[in-house]
C-alpha cells in the first residue's frame, strides 16, 4: 500500500460517502488494522457515529472486520479493503458492460447493486415491488462517477419483480453477482490464521525433528482449505444445478438459489435472503480481455480483433475471476475454445476474407508458394489450401476428417459449404494469432473438430505490460530511451559502453538518457569495484532493468496523478459553484436553456467538458492501474 | 647502395624485385657462385648489417625479407634511438602501437622517445593514429600503411567517431525495405487499410536478403557485412519497428497505428509534469494551483 494510494482512496470515498466516511478511511489507512477504541481515538469523533459509518463502510465491502478472542475477551478488528475502494472507480465501466450484454434493465440492476454494496435478494425486489420510481432517486442520491452512470440506467423500467429475478439469475449464472460468503466479510489473512490455528489444534504434540515435516503438511491444509473457501463460487455447474432444483445434497445455500431461480412469486419471497454482491473480479478479466483485443486490432487488424473478442467472450462465460496476491486468476489457460464454437456465434457481417492476404499476392510476387490451380478469383478456395500449405499449425490434418465424407457424398449444400467456408476463415485469423510473436492463441492438439484454442492470458498480459512502460517510457523520455531500456532488459545487466555500441550510439548520448531513467526508477545500477579501493573511476557501472520495481514506481505515479485529477475536478466544480447550485435547482433542471442566461449557458457547457475530459482521462489512466495492478 | 661489395650487390639487386617475397637461406644460396655456405654467410651478415635484410620467422625457421632501398635510406639517416622506435612501430603494422608500451619496450626516457617521435612524424615516416577502443590513448603506425577495422571501428565509424547520421540514414532505409515487404500491396478498392499475410507466409525478407538489397542499392560506399546488417536490425527491433518472425530468421515491419492514442498517463499534465515529485494536496504546488493543468484544460 503506497502513499499516494491512501490519498486517492481517501478521495474517492470522500466523493462518493462523503467526508465522514473519507476521515474513518483515512485513519484506517494510515494506521492499518485497528480496533474500535483506538480508532474513536484518532478520528475524533463519536463513538456512535463512527459505529454508524463503519457499518456503511461494511456494508460496501470497503471495511472488513474480524472478531478475536482475546485473553476470554472478544475484540473485533477493522481494516480498511483499499482494493475494493479502488473499484469505485469501476463502476461506470461495470454498468456499461452489463448493459452491452444483457441490456438497460440490467444494468440497472448491477448499479444498484453497486450503490449497496450487498443485499439479500428479497429486499432488493421489496424495494423495486414498492415503486420504480424509489429506485430512480436512489441511484442519483450522491453524486460521483459511479452516480453519473447509473443516473443513466437507473431510469430503466423495471415493472414485475419477475423481471428483476429474471435478471438476477442470468448475472448469476455468469458470475456477475456472486453470494457473499462470510470469508469476503473478513480480511484474507484472518481467515487464513483461523483455519490454521484450527488445523494445527488437529495435530497431535510434535516433536521438534517431526517440526518441519508436520508444518509443511499444516501449510498445504490451510491451501487447500483456502481454497475450499471459494470452491462453492467456483463450481462450474453452480449456476447449472440451481436450474433442476429438485437434487437433494446440496448446501443449504444452494437451495435457496434454486428457489430464487423459480418464477413464482412466494417463492423467492420465502427463500430470497440470499446476500449477492457484485463480483468485481469477473470485471476485471472482462476489462482485460477487452485490451487484448484492443491490442490485436492494432497488431494484426480489426477482422481478426473480432475473431479473438468472441473466442474471448467464450472464455469469459466459463470464468469467474478471483483476485489473488500474484495477480488475477481465472482458468482462462485451461479452457479449450473450439473453432466451432466462435463459428456459432460470430457475426456474419464480419469480412474475413479480405482481411487476410494470401500469400501468392505478395509484394514481390516471387514467393509464391501455393498454386493457383484452380485460377481462383477466391484466394480462399478450400481446396486450394488443401494442398502445399506450409503451416506450422497443420491446418489440414484436422481439417481432413471432416471433409472426406463431405466430398465423398459429393453432396455439398450450400449451407453446409458455406458454414466450411467461415470455418475455414475463422481457423486462418485464428492461425495469424497464434503465429504471431506474442501467440495471442494457442492450439490445443485434440480431438475437437477444427481444432481447440487457449489462452495464455498470464503471459499475455505480461507481455502487455511490458509494452505499456516501453510506451511511457518513449512518451516521457523520447525514443532513444525506449530503446536503450529494451536493450537492457534484453541482456541483462550492462554498462555505458556495451550499451552505446549495441544501440549504435554514443557514449556521451546515451549518458543523459540513462541519467533521467535511473533518476525516475526505471533502470537501477549496480557498481562492481575493479580495485578494493571503489575509486568512482575504477569502477563498472552497469545498469539493469527490474520490472518488479518500475511496475511499482509507475503505480506510485500512476496513483498520484488519479488523485491529481480527482483534486482537479473539486477545483474547477468549485469555481463554478454558483452556476451549478444553481444548474442542479429542481425548478432549472431540464429547463436550462430558458432559466439560465447566455454566459451562463456557455459556462455550464465548458464545465462539463472540463468534467468530461478530466474524467475521461481518470478512466485511462485507471486502465493502466488494472494493467499494472490487477492482470 | 655504394657500401655494399659486388657479390651482395647483385644478390640484393636480383631479389629486391620481388620485395615482398621470403628468402630462406637456401633460395639465397641459389644466388651465390658455387653455392658456397661460407660465402652466403659473409654475404648475408653484410646485408643484415647494413640493413638491406630483415630475418623474420616463419614456424621454426629463420627467413629473409629484402629491405627497399627507400627503407633503407631511411633508417640510415636516423640515429639509433630514433631507429629503434621505428623498428618497433613497423613491427606492430597495421595495428599500431601505444607510446607507452613503446616506452615499455625500447626502454627510452619519455623526452627521448617523445623527440625520436617527433622526428619520425615530421619525416613523415610514421603517423599518429586514433583508436576507437582506446580513444584517449596516443598510437603511432608507420605512414603508408592503413589501420586495421579495430582500430578504426568498422563501418560506422568516419575518423574514430560513430557516424550517427549515416546509421540513421541506413537505419531508415532498411526500415522502409523490410516493411515494404511486409505486408501485401494495397488491394485497389480495397477498404480497412494494411491487411495481414496469412499464417505461414515464408516471403519475409531474411539477413542475406537484406544484406544483398543494400548492397545492390548503392546506399553506401561503405562495405557493409551480414554482421553490420545485423547490428542495424537488432537497434531496429530494439526499438520496435521490426520483430523477428519464422524462428527469427526472417524480419517483419511492426504494423504502425496511424495517430495512436497517447497514453492515459502521459497525455494527462501529471504525466510529463516537470514538478511531479513535488506536488503535494496542501503544498505550494498543488492540482488547483496547475499551471499544467490550466493550459491543458483550455486546450478542449
Amino acid at each position: 500500500m503506497q502513499q499516494n494510494a491512501v490519498e486517492l482512496c481517501t478521495i474517492l470515498v470522500k466523493d462518493t460517502y462523503g467526508e465522514l466516511s473519507s476521515r474513518v478511511v483515512a485513519i484506517l489507512l494510515e494506521y492499518g488494522r485497528s480496533a474500535l477504541h483506538t480508532l474513536v481515538r484518532r478520528v475524533k469523533i463519536p463513538e456512535k457515529v463512527v459505529k454508524q459509518t463503519l457499518v456503511v463502510l461494511i456494508q460496501q465491502h470497503l471495511v472488513l472486520h474480524y472478531t478475536h478472542d482475546e485473553g476470554g475477551r472478544d475484540t473485533t478488528y477493522y481494516e480498511c479493503n483499499w482494493l475494493q475502494i479502488y473499484e469505485l472507480l469501476h463502476s461506470g465501466r461495470i454498468v456499461r458492460t452489463i448493459e452491452e450484454r444483457f441490456g438497460a434493465e440490467a444494468a440497472a440492476v448491477v448499479s444498484n447493486f453497486l450503490l449497496l454494496g450487498h443485499a439479500r435478494v428479497s429486499d432488493f425486489i421489496t424495494a423495486y415491488g414498492i415503486s420504480s420510481s424509489k429506485a430512480k432517486t436512489a441511484a442519483t442520491l450522491p453524486n460521483g462517477t459511479a452516480i453519473n452512470a447509473s443516473e443513466a440506467t437507473g431510469t430503466a423500467p423495471i415493472t414485475t419483480a419477475s423481471q428483476i429475478s429474471k435478471h438476477i439469475v442470468a448475472l448469476m449464472q455468469e458470475k456477475f453477482l456472486v453470494p457473499v460468503q462470510l470469508h469476503h466479510m473478513h480480511p484474507t489473512v484472518d481467515t487464513e490464521n483461523a483455519i490454521r490455528q484450527k488445523v494445527t489444534s488437529e495435530q497431535t504434540s510434535m516433536t521438534a525433528a517431526m517440526q518441519t515435516k508436520v508444518k509443511k503438511a499444516i501449510d498445504e491444509k490451510v491451501t487447500e482449505k483456502m481454497q475450499a473457501l471459494s470452491a462453492d463460487v467456483d463450481n462450474q455447474n453452480f449456476g447449472l444445478k440451481r436450474k433442476s432444483d429438485h437434487q437433494d445434497g446440496r448446501a443449504r445455500k444452494r437451495t435457496k438459489y434454486s428457489a430464487a431461480q423459480g418464477t413464482e412469486e412466494d417463492e423467492w419471497e420465502i427463500d430470497g435472503n440470499v446476500v449477492l454482491r457484485v463480483n468485481h473480479a469477473k470485471f476485471l478479466s472482462i476489462f482485460r480481455n477487452e485490451e487484448l483485443v484492443r491490442w490485436v486490432e492494432t497488431r494484426i487488424g480489426k477482422a481478426t480483433s473480432l475473431v479473438y473478442a468472441e473466442l474471448l467472450k467464450h472464455l469469459e462465460k466459463s470464468t469467474i475471476g478471483r483476485r489473488t496476491s500474484s495477480g488475477l486468476v481465472d482458468g482462462c489457460k485451461k479452457t479449450v475454445i473450439s473453432t466451432l464454437d466462435i463459428s456459432n456465434t460470430l457475426s456474419k457481417d464480419i469480412d474475413l476474407v479480405n482481411s487476410i492476404a494470401s500469400a501468392s499476392s505478395g509484394p514481390n510476387g516471387t514467393s509464391q508458394k501455393r498454386s493457383m490451380a484452380n485460377g481462383g478469383s477466391n484466394p480462399f478456395n478450400v481446396e486450394d489450401d488443401m494442398e502445399g500449405d506450409s503451416d506450422d499449425y497443420d491446418l489440414d490434418a484436422d481439417l481432413d476428417d471432416y471433409d472426406t465424407p463431405m466430398n465423398g457424398t459429393h453432396d455439398l449444400s450450400s449451407a453446409a459449404a458455406e458454414k466450411k467456408e467461415q470455418l475455414q476463415n475463422i481457423r486462418k485469423h485464428l492461425a495469424l494469432l497464434a503465429e504471431d510473436n506474442n501467440a495471442f492463441v494457442t492450439k490445443q492438439e485434440g480431438s475437437m473438430q477444427y481444432g481447440g484454442w487457449t489462452v495464455d492470458t498470464d503471459r499475455l498480459c505480461k507481455l502487455m505490460r511490458t509494452r505499456e512502460l516501453e510506451q511511457i517510457v518513449e512518451e516521457r523520455f523520447g525514443s532513444l530511451a525506449t530503446r536503450l531500456v529494451r536493450i537492457i532488459k534484453d541482456k541483462g545487466k550492462m554498462d555505458e559502453k556495451g550499451l552505446a555500441d549495441t544501440a549504435l550510439l554514443r557514449q556521451k548520448d546515451i549518458r543523459a538518457h540513462l541519467g533521467i531513467l535511473h533518476e525516475r526508477g526505471f533502470l537501477h545500477i549496480q557498481e562492481v569495484p575493479k580495485t578494493a579501493e571503489r575509486l568512482p573511476a575504477r569502477t563498472f557501472y552497469f545498469f539493469f532493468f527490474d520490472e518488479q520495481m518500475s511496475k511499482m514506481a509507475m503505480l506510485n505515479d500512476f496513483y498520484k496523478a488519479m488523485s491529481r485529477i480527482m483534486q482537479r475536478i473539486d477545483h474547477e466544480r468549485g469555481l463554478n459553484s454558483m452556476l451549478l447550485s444553481k444548474a442542479e435547482r429542481t425548478d432549472v433542471k431540464g429547463h436550462e436553456e430558458e432559466l439560465l442566461t447566455k454566459k451562463e449557458l456557455a459556462d455550464l457547457i465548458k464545465w462539463q467538458r472540463t468534467e468530461e475530459k478530466l474524467l475521461g482521462q481518470l478512466m485511462r489512466i485507471d486502465r493502466q492501474v488494472m494493467m499494472f495492478r490487477d492482470w | 647502395m655504394a657500401d655494399l661489395q659486388p657479390l651482395a650487390r647483385t644478390v640484393y639487386e636480383t631479389c629486391i624485385r620481388d620485395s615482398t617475397k621470403l628468402y630462406t637461406s637456401s633460395d639465397i644460396l641459389s644466388y651465390i657462385p658455387k653455392r658456397d655456405t661460407q660465402v652466403l654467410l659473409e654475404t648475408v651478415n653484410e646485408l643484415l648489417g647494413l640493413g638491406y635484410l630483415k630475418t623474420l620467422k616463419q614456424g621454426d625457421a629463420f627467413v629473409y625479407r629484402f629491405v627497399t632501398k627507400d627503407a633503407v635510406d631511411r633508417t640510415r639517416t636516423l640515429t639509433s634511438d630514433e631507429a629503434m622506435v621505428y623498428q618497433h612501430i613497423e613491427s606492430s603494422a597495421r595495428e599500431g602501437i601505444w607510446t607507452k608500451t613503446l616506452k615499455l619496450r625500447t626502454n627510452l626516457h619519455p623526452t627521448v622517445l617523445q623527440r625520436c617521435l617527433k622526428t619520425l612524424e615530421q619525416q613523415r615516416y610514421i603517423k599518429s593514429i586514433k583508436s576507437v577502443k582506446f580513444p584517449t590513448r596516443k598510437t603511432y603506425m608507420l605512414y603508408d600503411l592503413t589501420p586495421t577495422i579495430e582500430v578504426t571501428g568498422g563501418p560506422w565509424f568516419t575518423d574514430a567517431e560513430l557516424d550517427a547520421d549515416f546509421i540513421n540514414a541506413l537505419l531508415t532505409a532498411v526500415e522502409r525495405f523490410v516493411t515494404s515487404r511486409s505486408f501485401p500491396k494495397q488491394r485497389p478498392g480495397g477498404a480497412g487499410g494494411i491487411i495481414p499475410f496469412e499464417a505461414g507466409y515464408t516471403g519475409y525478407p531474411t539477413l542475406s536478403d537484406i544484406t544483398q538489397w543494400v548492397k545492390n542499392s548503392n546506399l553506401t560506399e561503405v562495405e557493409l557485412t551480414e554482421v553490420d546488417i545485423k547490428a542495424l536490425l537488432d537497434v531496429l527491433i530494439y526499438d520496435g519497428k521490426l520483430e523477428k518472425v519464422i524462428g527469427g530468421t526472417a524480419y517483419k515491419a511492426v504494423k504502425r497505428v496511424e495517430g495512436a492514442a497517447k497514453q492515459g498517463f502521459t497525455e494527462a499534465p501529471c504525466g510529463r509534469c516537470p514538478v511531479f515529485d513535488l506536488c503535494s494536496e496542501d503544498g505550494p504546488i498543488n492540482a488547483a494551483n496547475c499551471v499544467y493543468f490550466e493550459k491543458w484544460l483550455a486546450e478542449i
